[in-house]
């Protein structure tokens, strides 16, 4: 096996990231999507760019300044990682700004949508910018002098500053200040006496540029610079995003100063002394330094997208459709009584039958118990509203929350402690475990006094607003063997019990999940003749575990054809020494999330869904589930969806034996795109269902003998 | 926990069976049909450490107890998730030795307000018998068969022995798994050490059974318990809901091999199992491996039962209001009991008949039931065992002998009532200063009085030649209880003991005696 964990075989993890957010910025300049949604992907580049700082390249830099020489699966060491990152950079950057200066913006103005320089501006919007400054922005202004008796101060990361230089009418000593433009404030301010049919925005940092003389009274400016630093996260040894870099380090020394800059933006072109004198008083390496054309912060096009309110320019929405077997009345429990499996594939069905489902249960006097995993909830949820009610209505309510989620702690705690007030038991967290896994449990007593139970298992987390946005697939299901091993962990994840590793229908991270991973690509490999090819289908967010990764190539030598669905991070080097293993990657407007394993196993097919990647993270340091489709309409479904993606050449792009990807956006007019055709298919399944369901309506029923 | 008549009790019923172990605390929901059949809805389980307080200091430690209050906590709320009806709480070895049990069992019932009730070794034994004759009699002829079982615990073993089908035997010894380590430290893990220490309990298990019965060569070897699976597991997986599963000596003795030059970390790696539980593989192997040379068994047989299933059968009975099955087991064991001190079977078989025929006249009087029943027929069987010490005061050598006797089926307690009923089979009545009386709660005395006094009775009755008394008919009328013999026989002599033996009688029950 070790020969497959051979450095050939992989690529680096962070290059293959890189190759991610190049595929995002890719729909930037896919012409072929509306002008809004490609200045959002330059959004979401720029925002996955600084998380990918705040974090990977902070941890990359903590190993450099211990002088850790550990190599990642692909051969390489920090320093030269972080050479290859700005090397890679160099070129997306560039990219991203050619798209948004020279095409989107540019198209956006043609459409009616300018963002102008204060100079440019009538003297009536002038007037009106200088009001709103003076009333708006000029109050929550903080100046920042900066001289032997005051300090360098700590700068917020993130936030973009403007660097002052500037001396006394009487004296021509050059002293130096810092504003912050404030992040509470607009960015983007759209200005009145705009000409007719056009919208008209000024940037926060231009304007408080362009009255900076108000902060400095009887004082001569000399030089104005925006910039933008970023510092690391406060991350400890436990931290999802950098635990595997971190692993090998010494404990001590990551007891440093925390919230180091790790990136200085500032805007190309900068010279002179006051650039000169920013550069000296931050001491970063070339590698950390970065000029870039501006705007500044990019991924605060959001707001834009948001004021503009343009749906001509963005994607025609998809409405989400309705669940058939939810359509035709009755309760959400007899419907699951009776189909037994019930799958629901959000965006592209709706959301709702879960939170249907977990009304019915609040008000539902045979309902005992109820238990559910939360993972980034947003507060006004109705997940939480409805568990809410059950736990007033005398439910036992136990939630199992995850406080860990990243930059959400604050607004996880404000519902939780909501939650307990009503009478729930909420669990936050098993110490050393992140729970990611995404189940629903509750617990009926039905009128015979028989125990009945009913699961929700998914790939997504249960939130009405990224149910929007991702595509995940959950299952709604009663089958009482299923339930049981649910129920186990729920036990485990309550602390109520210990594992008792009696999962079969269902495996567990970190418990089984790897072996089972393992033991189903490794039966793949077993039973595969030449005649009698095995077949392995798998789509995840990433695939980054060295172990599976060697499992894949030994399966791939041994005949077996392998199709990877990888949005995301994808280590796995295809092409060496076979041509079985294919990886493509679909990035396009929905966010593919679901966690979908297909095995052949000679005929006999399996399908599972899981709420885990193939990382080593989600594998040994987190709970996650891996659940089995059995139900043959069901499967039918998903056989399709897979299909369809991997017959996309529009949004889908294959990974080279290079590690990067072909890229697709020339293909305007190819109309194979999967989200696209994956809708079409939810439309087709729901449109018979309602046909059916009508033709059953209009069925003549002879209420007397009648005479034919 | 007090018992639900069965005829409150709607089915089905969802109940919580927890057991507490010297080293895991488990609770099972299950829920019962009224065709008696169950289905287990929940497992829980979480380790526990009593095993090392108590096989060392004798005692549960303030850390634990705490931690056990906790868990209980925890089952009690989860019980709330499936509005449990019904909670039987049990715990085995550990807690029943421990001196602190009555604490520990009071700061359970404050934490979750659950009684944990204790399930004596004898109890426990006699569960598994019956669980083990069910999982064997469905398939084979087993049940009738001669068997030795052995239950093989973390905190002890308990050793029956059946012939032709009836329980001849049946023990509880300090042999546990991992008892062994805690109570000989690290150094029974050392081979050598730990062979001499199993040696010397298998050599004690021998002697006490050579008292009862010689083991016959076509013997059935049969074991149960948690090791015991797991050796049975790594021998090959169980198919799905096999409920016997067996191994040839010749495998086994491949496969002791194998695992007997295994540390513990290696077998845990291995097979996959926690620590605690690999730990016990080896003790648990050379245990049946000494039963395979003492038995000369050809194969090892191991049915699907844990104690846990045992009990809850014993609790599906108790709920559908069902007769003990295992009374036949136990008065076959009482019976060889009275064989080891040389009763005399006939004279002691028609004081039974008698007594029981008193007791079942009298039920509108003393109103008690098939238990208590029991207790006096037990009695009867042994009253006159303490002969074998000696003949006089052979009525106080009886009580002791009883109360010092394990019999499977019955607890502590029923035990020293059973003793002192055999107590006050003559001579004086009970008295404040006899502390075989007083050491009883005052409920359990007056039973002791309803049933000696019964007892008295049919031994003055059946004195001297029991065929005068056979076939005797017994009415009770207008407080007068009369007994009339069959035949025209002079009942002159029993006329003369019964005066000197209805006293208590006539306290108790203020009735007079005719004997005709």
């Amino acid at each position: 096996m070790s020969g497959f964990l051979d450095k050939k075989y992989f690529v680096s993890r962070e290059l293959s990231w890189l190759e991610f957010n190049a595929r995002v910025l890719d729909e930037a300049g896919d012409v072929g999507n509306p002008l809004l949604e490609r200045l959002k992907f330059i959004a979401i580049f720029s925002n996955n760019l600084d998380e990918f700082f705040m974090i990977r390249v902070a941890g990359l830099r903590q190993l450099l300044s211990s002088k850790t020489l550990q190599t990642d699966c692909s051969g390489l060491e920090p320093a030269a990682q972080i050479k290859a990152i700005k090397k890679r950079l160099k070129g997306l950057i560039e990219r991203k700004y050619r798209y948004l200066l020279q095409e989107i913006m540019p198209a956006l103005e043609e459409k009616g949508i300018q963002l102008v320089n204060p100079e440019q501006l009538s003297s009536e919007q002038r007037v009106f910018l200088k009001e709103y400054f003076l009333n708006q922005v000029f109050p929550v202004l903080t100046p920042f002098a900066v001289d032997p008796s005051h300090p360098f101060p700590i700068l917020n990361s993130g936030a973009i500053e403007i660097a002052v230089s500037l001396s006394r009418d009487d004296s021509g000593k050059v002293l130096h200040a810092f504003v912050e433009v404030p992040q509470l404030l607009p960015r983007f301010i759209r200005l009145s006496f705009s000409p007719k049919n056009k919208q008209q925005y000024v940037l926060l940092e231009d304007l408080i540029m362009e009255h900076i003389q108000f902060l400095f009274s009887n004082c001569k400016i000399h030089e104005i610079i925006p910039f933008r630093i970023t510092r690391d996260m406060d991350f400890s040894l436990d931290e999802e995003g950098v635990a595997d870099l971190l692993q090998y380090m010494k404990k001590e020394l990551l007891h440093r100063k925390s919230r180091e800059p790790i990136r200085l933006e500032l805007p190309k072109g900068s010279r002179g002394k006051l650039a000169e004198w920013l550069m000296e008083q931050f001491q970063l390496d070339d590698d950390l330094k970065y000029n870039v054309p501006m705007p500044l912060n990019p991924a605060a096009f959001f707001e834009f997208i948001g004021k503009v309110d343009r749906p001509d320019l963005m994607n025609q929405p998809w409405p989400p459709l309705p669940v058939p077997e939810f359509t035709g009345g009755g309760s959400m429990f007899s419907v699951i009584d009776r189909e037994e499996c019930v799958m629901d594939a959000v965006p592209f069905q709706g959301f709702d039958p879960v939170v249907k489902l977990l009304n019915e249960a609040a008000e539902d006097p045979d309902v005992l118990a109820i238990k559910q995993t939360l993972y980034r909830v947003s507060g006004d949820s109705p997940v939480i509203k409805a568990l809410q009610r059950a736990a007033e209505n005398g439910k036992q309510v136990t939630v199992i929350l995850e406080l860990k989620a990243r930059f959400d702690e604050n607004n996880n705690i404000n519902w939780a402690v909501k939650l307990e007030e009503s009478g729930a038991h909420v669990i936050y967290g098993i110490a050393g475990f992140k729970i990611h896994c995404k189940a629903l449990l509750i617990v009926k007593r039905n009128k015979d006094m028989r125990i009945k139970r009913y699961v929700h298992l998914a790939t997504g987390n249960y939130n009405d607003k990224t149910a929007k946005l991702y595509t995940d697939i959950g299952m709604f299901m009663c089958d009482p063997e299923i339930c049981l091993e649910v129920s186990s962990l729920f036990n485990v994840m309550t602390g109520y019990s210990s594992p008792l590793n009696t999962w079969k229908r269902i495996a567990v991270a970190p418990f089984s999940l790897r072996e089972k991973f393992i033991e189903l690509i490794d039966r793949e490999a077993r039973i595969s003749t030449k005649n009698n090819p095995g077949r392995i289908i798998a789509k995840m967010n990433s695939l980054v575990d060295p172990e599976i990764i060697a499992h894949l190539y030994r399966a791939a030598m041994a005949g077996v054809k392998i199709d990877l669905i990888v949005r995301g991070i994808c280590c796995l080097k295809p092409g060496i020494g076979t041509s079985n293993i294919n990886v493509i990657s679909i990035v396009d407007r929905y966010l593919e999330h679901s966690r979908v394993f297909y095995f052949r196993n000679c005929g006999e097919e399996e399908y599972y869904l899981s709420s885990a990647d193939w990382m080593p993270r989600n594998l040994d340091h987190r709970i996650e589930i891996m659940f089995p489709v059995e139900k043959e309409s069901v499967r039918k479904v998903i056989r399709q969806t897979l299909e369809i993606q991997l017959k996309d050449k529009r949004k889908s792009r294959h990974m080279l034996p290079t590690g990067a990807y072909s890229r697709t956006f020339n293909k305007v007019k190819d109309n194979s795109a999967s989200q696209f055709r994956t809708y079409q298919l939810f439309q087709e399944i729901y449109d018979k269902s309602r046909q059916r369901r009508e033709e059953i309506k209009k069925l003549k029923v002879f209420s007397r003998p009648q005479e034919i | 926990m007090a018992l639900i008549p069965a005829k409150k009790i709607k089915m089905p019923l969802q109940a919580a069976i927890i057991d507490i172990g010297a080293h895991s605390a488990r609770m099972d929901i299950i829920q019962i049909e009224k065709n008696k059949s169950y289905e287990i809805l929940e497992s829980l389980v979480q380790p526990v450490n009593l095993g090392r307080d108590v096989f060392t200091r004798g005692m549960i430690s303030p850390d634990s107890t705490s931690l056990l209050c906790g868990i209980m906590k925890d089952f009690a709320a989860k019980t709330a998730e499936y509005g449990v009806g019904y909670i039987r709480a049990f715990a085995t070895s550990a807690v029943r030795e421990a001196f602190n049990r009555e604490i520990f069992i009071n700061n359970i019932k404050i934490a979750s307000g659950i009684d944990l009730e204790i399930l004596e070794g004898s109890k426990e034994a006699a569960l598994i018998t019956m669980a083990v004759k069910k999982a064997l009699g469905g398939k084979t002829a087993l049940a009738k068969a001669d068997l030795l079982l052995l239950g093989i615990g973390s905190g002890s073993v308990e050793v029956s022995l059946v012939r032709n089908g009836e329980l001849k035997f049946a023990e509880t010894f300090a042999l546990g798994t991992i008892r062994i380590f805690e109570e000989y430290g690290n150094k029974a893990a050392e081979p050598e050490r730990l062979t001499d220490i199993i040696d010397s309990y298998t050599d004690l298990i021998a002697d006490r059974i050579s008292r009862i019965s010689d083991i016959p060569k076509t013997i059935q070897f049969v074991a149960v318990g948690e090791s015991v699976r797991i050796i049975m597991d790594i021998n090959g997986k169980a198919v799905k809901n096999q409920p016997v599963r067996t191994i040839t000596l010749e495998k086994f003795e491949k496969l002791f091999r194998k695992i007997n030059l295994m540390s513990q970390a290696e077998i845990a790696e291995k097979y996959q199992i926690g620590d605690v539980a690999a730990r016990g593989i080896v003790p648990c192997a050379w245990i049946i491996k000494r039963f395979f040379d003492m038995t000369g068994a050809g194969a090892l047989i191991v049915p699907a039962v844990t104690t846990r299933n045992a009990v809850l059968e014993d609790i599906i009975r108790q709920l559908f209001n069902e007769k003990d099955p295992f009374i036949p087991d136990m008065l076959s064991v009482v019976k060889s009991m009275g064989k080891k001190y040389c009763f005399d079977p006939c004279h002691v078989e028609a004081i039974k008949e008698i007594a029981v025929k008193i007791f079942d006249k009298m039920h509108a009087v003393h109103s008690l039931g098939e238990r208590e029943r029991l207790y006096l027929e037990i009695a009867a069987i042994l009253h006159d065992i303490g002969r074998f010490v000696d003949s006089r005061k052979h009525h106080k050598h009886s009580c002791y002998l009883i109360s010092n006797t394990q019999i499977p089926g019955l607890t502590e307690e029923e035990r020293l009532v059973v003793a002192a009923v055999a107590r006050y089979h003559r001579k004086g009545k009970p008295q404040a200063s006899h502390p075989e009386y007083m050491i009883l709660s005052p409920s359990m005395r007056v039973l002791v009085c309803k049933l000696a006094a019964i007892l008295r009775v049919a031994d003055a009755v059946a004195n001297s030649q029991e065929r005068k008394t056979r076939n005797c008919s017994v009415t009770v009328k207008d407080r007068v209880l009369a007994i009339k013999s069959s035949g025209s026989v002079d009942m002159g002599l029993e006329k003369t003991l019964l005066t000197r033996k209805s006293d208590l009688f006539e306290d108790v029950y203020g009735m007079k005696i005719v004997l005709e």
